[in-house]
């Protein structure tokens, strides 16, 4: 049995398989919460349902490896034939570009998953024919950048550096990527920001906690409708829900305290009206109802 | 040997002419209800029956390689595929493309349906005469930029949610409650203004006696399960110019879960 993982400072390639596993998991969870971001380039909400589907598929094909060698073919061909979607795509070739770099140790050091995470980087970015910033290059970027840790820092230590990296890629996506700015952060910056954590083994609730927001249930968009939304959040975060939805509409009513509010809406971008409040706080309860055409604005 | 084609199945080729002119297709992935199943595995009836939300995705890169594996030669081959605005397709036959041992090119129609079909065929053609993959591509390309697809869509209530119509046209659709006439141009869906009267073929007709005549014609004509109204679309337009190659296709199961039912396209091409 190989000493996977006890080697001091690396991960071994069964840690790294159940982290691929973990990764799966956290993109299944986070599949509603992402698919509400996906508003670029085109708002049809479903790269958290291209990211799961895909990382699921290489999940699966990752059980019959006995080796870091034999786990790389896997992760390889797996990624090439069950990638879906633009960002399903540009995932794989993350994930190959991450595996190429690990062939030749059963465990990876800190130096190995640095330069993998590099080549993870380049690899996404060169898929794409006109890279954009605030995206899943960008935080691919930002997790290679930090995992410069010089010669000593250990896996464990490249991998939280490249976690919060991660997260502060992703908040700043809005920035470079004003598209998504109101939702947020991009939907497949979200995506992979998941990874470092899972390869930790550290488990993130996703924004919206158990339940899925099921945005194409809500109706097309540029349809009205009167949104109500039961909501578990700070003081500080239902005003900047307040702020935030007077952008995608009006009669806003925002009541409650004590962490628990009800916030009403009335807008045509229900989706994207749901992905903030996700983003701001916990989503207890969504109700919508279409409105009936020209239909003046009033207090519900 | 010859170069070889490759295509998605949003071009809707008939498998008979398909197999006639050697083309591959290699089919995109539904989701219908939470069950995986592929273009060609279900019936479109399937999908205009179902009221849970149907969702797609193009084939992945390990897939055109593995169509690409049986077919392609050292002449090489060319994949024609879906508009890259509209569907990740492209880019995974590009990612294929890069990783095949055969010289492959990937031509992006610009289009779907019938008129990426006709797109197909005219590199078919070409392949045929024996020309080599320069050549193969050349044409491709020029036939992408002369096809047209015009459609009416009952209810752009179904594209909308795809997310691929701008805000405004779905305003307009949602508050006029008429059936919509749209053309798809160099990957962009955009609505037309139709002529008021007569039957619900005639804007369609309208549009195609418009364009520009050279040459001979080449028309293709999709249903979602009105072959009836297709096969007469055809009869109408065909007693007006007879066309040199047509076929009449249902359209490809992973488009209608965006278009919705009772779409009627009609797209054609005039070669020199």
């Amino acid at each position: 049995m190989a000493l996977d993982g006890v080697m001091a400072g690396g991960i071994g390639w069964r840690e790294l398989s159940d982290g691929l596993r973990a990764f799966a998991r956290s993109l299944r969870e986070a599949e509603g919460e992402i698919n509400g971001l996906n508003v670029y380039p085109v708002a049809d909400h479903d790269t958290g349902t291209n990211l799961a589907e895909t990382m699921t598929a290489v999940a699966e094909a990752l059980d019959p490896a006995e080796d870091m060698a034999s786990l790389v073919g896997s992760i390889a061909r797996a990624a090439l034939l069950s990638a879906r979607g633009n960002s399903g795509l540009i995932l794989a070739e993350y994930l190959r570009g991450f595996a190429s770099e690990l062939r030749g140790e059963d465990v990876a050091d800190g130096i190995g998953l640095a330069r993998a995470l590099h080549a993870a980087a380049s690899a996404a970015r060169s898929s794409v024919a006109r890279p954009v910033e605030g995206t899943i290059l960008t935080v691919a970027d930002a997790m290679a950048e930090a995992a410069r840790g010089g010669d000593t820092a250990s896996a464990a230590e490249v991998l939280r550096d490249a976690d919060a990296a991660a997260a502060e890629a992703l908040a700043r996506s809005p920035l470079l990527l004003p598209e998504v700015a109101s939702v947020g952060v991009d939907a497949g910056a979200k995506g992979l920001s998941l990874l470092p954590g899972s390869l930790l083994g550290v488990r993130r609730p996703a924004g919206s906690g158990s339940r899925r927001v099921n945005v194409s249930a809500h109706g097309p968009s540029g349809r009205r409708a009167e949104l109500v939304v039961l909501l578990q959040a700070t003081e500080r975060d239902a005003e900047l829900l307040r702020d935030r939805w007077a952008e995608l509409g009006d009669s806003i009513v925002i009541g409650g305290d004590d962490g628990a509010y009800r916030c009403h809406l009335h807008t045509d971008r229900v989706s994207d009206a749901l992905a903030i409040a996700d983003a701001l706080g916990r989503v207890t309860d969504v109700r919508v109802e279409p409105l009936p055409d020209g239909s003046p604005a009033d207090i519900g | 040997m010859t170069v070889a084609i490759v295509t998605d199945s949003v071009s809707c080729l008939p498998p008979d002419l398909a197999a006639s002119f050697d083309v591959t297709i290699v089919p995109a992935w539904l989701s219908v209800g939470g069950e995986r199943t592929r273009d060609g595995a279900i019936p479109i009836e399937a999908i205009l029956d179902r009221r849970e939300r149907v969702t797609t995705a193009g084939p992945s890169p390990g897939e055109f390689l593995a169509a690409l594996d049986g077919k392609a030669s050292e002449d090489g081959a060319l994949i024609v595929t879906v508009a890259s605005r509209l569907s990740s397709t492209h880019r995974s036959a590009q990612l294929a493309a890069r990783r095949s041992e055969v010289a492959v090119r990937v031509v992006d129609s610009t289009t779907v349906a019938g008129a990426e079909g006709l797109v197909v065929l005219a590199a078919a053609e070409a392949a045929r005469r024996g020309v080599d993959l320069d050549e193969v591509e050349r044409v491709a390309r020029r036939a992408a930029e002369d096809v047209h697809l015009v459609a009416l869509v009952p209810d752009l209530g179904a594209i909308a949610r795809s997310g691929r119509l701008p805000d405004a046209v779905v305003r307009l659709a949602a508050r006029a409650r008429v059936r919509v006439l749209i053309e798809l141009a160099r990957g962009r869906i955009r609505p037309l203004r139709p002529r008021i009267g007569g039957d619900r073929l005639d804007p369609l007709m309208a549009r195609w006696r418009a364009s520009p005549r050279r040459g001979s014609l080449e028309v293709a004509v999709l249903h979602a399960a009105d072959e009836r109204g297709a096969a007469e679309l055809l009869e109408r337009l065909s007693r007006e110019c007879a066309p040199r190659t047509s076929f009449v296709a249902p359209f490809a199961a992973s488009m209608i879960a965006h278009t919705g039912p009772g779409v009627l396209g009609l797209a054609w091409r005039w070669t020199a």
